[in-house]
């Protein structure tokens, strides 16, 4: 939205620039070739767009399958590229001829190409340590970046951040509860349940809180989110100090965040709410597109702005807790991805929430991939990484959008 | 130590130190775990990989890379994980020759890393549990 309204601004600069008396018709002019331009007629900045956007998209989707292969075969075990490959259509040949066999057909089917891995751990490695690690970097990236995106759209504030409305800090105080009390009703499903229903409590009451009269406000939202998050951080602060020196540990080391530990079962029980919340969030898109105009004028245009508002938060819950539940506090992924979506790809929802999801996935992919490979044996912590890349980026962002557009604000 | 075999290749051990499913440490030079493994005749897996702390959050990978044939835990460790059953689910864990073998060995958190009077004790009752289950 913002880069929208600035650019809009710069055309009425340049009017006024030429002529003083003639300066507000040709801004005039402007504003109405981009009104057009937004209708969907066939000029021509609308298809430049459209072509950047299937662009976009194709190249990050190419962009996700290189980083995966590529994350797939690296690793302290060494198994070659083609190894992996050998692996993957060993298991693709099996399984499809298995499910031909199946509906009745038995054929070989001439898939099985290329070297198994060699190592005696080689697939076990692959199949039950590597690949489900990867594919729950993927599925966290694309919900955390997602669920930034569709913040910073209810909130036509780019500032918004899932960690804003209470998300991750009220997910950390379940996490810390548990690892304090030593609960384990769910067995080593406990945290993680946890961390996803206080997640989803402290979203919902930022939301409950800041209500009033059948409406909210942004920025009331906004600041109960900056309330409920000190709160949360300081029950965090109380269990980190009332735990022995072993729970400390892992409420550290829960807040550095990892993907250390991912298994199937923790990709299975998070895929559900990442395919549902990317299908709500795409669905949303041209709600979202109306509300950039502004409360009134999208309430005007037919937007029930406050059930928009309510699905958009839960979608955000539901996406980062379910992802950080299981990878825990994993920052500046939802900030800076949509925001270098949209520079690429302007501010419409509907390539940016889906360019979003696939540039989270690249991200955090690679990220993990540093995390586990940068020191030989070592998993580092992923959310320093994470943050050590998004804070100078996000800072070089804003220096950039300042000099070239006046800024956000 | 005199239980330990003669023949063949030393026992490759590691020592994890584990709580819940996101701290997972692997013990190495200076622990105080690696002492522990060498005086009853074994090989300190962590540092023979080459690790350079006392205690590293490790990969899974790099547990079967180790390739441990016995681990050694604290109990309240191995318990905060689910017991025996629960290391097992542990990614990387299973694919060890101890995992493949179940031979986990824990001790009481209080005695392991505790060097006093009682170590010879703690180092008799290790190399029982390593060697003559």
């Amino acid at each position: 939205m913002s880069t929208e309204i600035s650019t809009t601004a710069q055309h009425a600069d340049q009017g006024t620039g030429d002529a003083a008396q003639t300066g507000s018709s040709r801004a005039r002019r402007d504003r109405k070739t981009d009104i057009e331009a937004r209708a969907g007629g066939s000029t021509a900045p609308v298809r430049a767009r459209r072509a950047r956007a299937t662009l976009l998209i194709g190249g990050l989707a190419a962009a996700l399958v290189l980083v995966t292969v590529v994350s797939a075969g690296r690793g302290q075990l060494e198994i070659s590229p083609g190894e992996v490959t050998g692996s993957v259509m060993h298991r693709l040949d099996s399984g499809l001829e298995w499910l031909l066999t199946r509906v009745g057909i038995t054929v070989d089917l001439p898939l099985d190409i290329g070297s198994l891995p060699s190592h005696a751990q080689g697939e076990n490695t692959l199949w039950l340590v590597r690949f489900p690690r990867v594919v729950l970097a993927i599925l966290v990236g694309a919900a955390l970046a997602t669920a930034g995106a569709l913040m910073q759209g209810i909130f036509g504030n780019p500032l918004a951040e899932p960690a804003l409305i209470g998300v991750s800090p009220g997910a950390a105080v379940g996490a810390s509860l548990v690892f304090v009390t030593g609960a384990s009703f769910l067995g080593e499903w406990t945290a993680p349940a946890a961390a996803f229903t206080t997640g989803l409590f402290a979203t919902l009451l930022v939301y409950a809180l800041s209500r009033s009269g059948g409406r909210t406000e942004v920025v009331t939202l906004m600041l109960t989110g900056v309330a409920v998050t000190a709160v949360a951080f300081a029950l965090v602060a109380f269990n980190t100090f009332v735990a022995n020196p072993e729970a400390r540990e892992q409420i550290v080391f829960w807040q550095l965040g990892s993907l250390n530990g991912a298994r199937w079962p923790a990709v299975n029980a998070v895929l559900p709410f990442v395919c549902v919340g990317l299908v709500v969030a795409v669905v949303l898109a041209r709600s979202l597109d109306l509300l950039s105009l502004g409360d009134k004028a999208a309430r005007h245009l037919g937007v029930n702005v406050e059930r928009l508002r309510i699905v958009a938060i839960v979608v955000v819950a539901m996406l980062v807790g379910s992802g950080v539940a299981f990878a825990g506090v994993i920052g500046f992924v939802g900030l800076v991805v949509p925001h270098l979506m949209r520079m690429v790809a302007g501010p419409g929802h509907r390539v940016l929430l889906p360019a979003s999801a696939l540039g989270g996935a690249v991200l955090l992919v690679g990220a993990d991939l540093v995390a586990r490979t940068a020191i030989q044996y070592a998993d580092l912590p992923l959310g320093m990484l994470t943050a050590l890349v998004g804070g100078p980026f996000f800072f070089w962002l804003l220096r950039r959008t300042r000099s070239r557009a006046g800024g956000w604000a | 130590m005199g239980m330990a075999p003669d023949d063949g290749d030393p026992l490759r051990i590691a020592f994890l130190y584990m709580r819940g499913g996101m701290v997972q440490l692997l013990a190495g030079p200076g622990s105080g775990a690696d002492a522990m493994i060498q005086a009853i005749g074994a090989v300190d897996v962590g540092t023979d990989l080459g690790l350079d702390r006392s205690f590293t959050q490790v990969t899974s990978e790099a547990l079967i890379e180790a390739a441990p044939d016995v681990i050694i835990m604290m109990s309240e460790g191995l318990s905060s994980i689910g017991g025996a059953d629960g290391l097992e689910k542990i990614p990387g864990v299973a694919q060890t020759p101890a995992g493949e073998n179940q031979r986990v060995v824990d001790m009481d958190d209080t005695q392991l890393l505790s060097f006093g009077p009682r170590t010879g004790q703690t180092i008799a009752a290790l190399a029982e549990a390593v060697y003559a289950p």
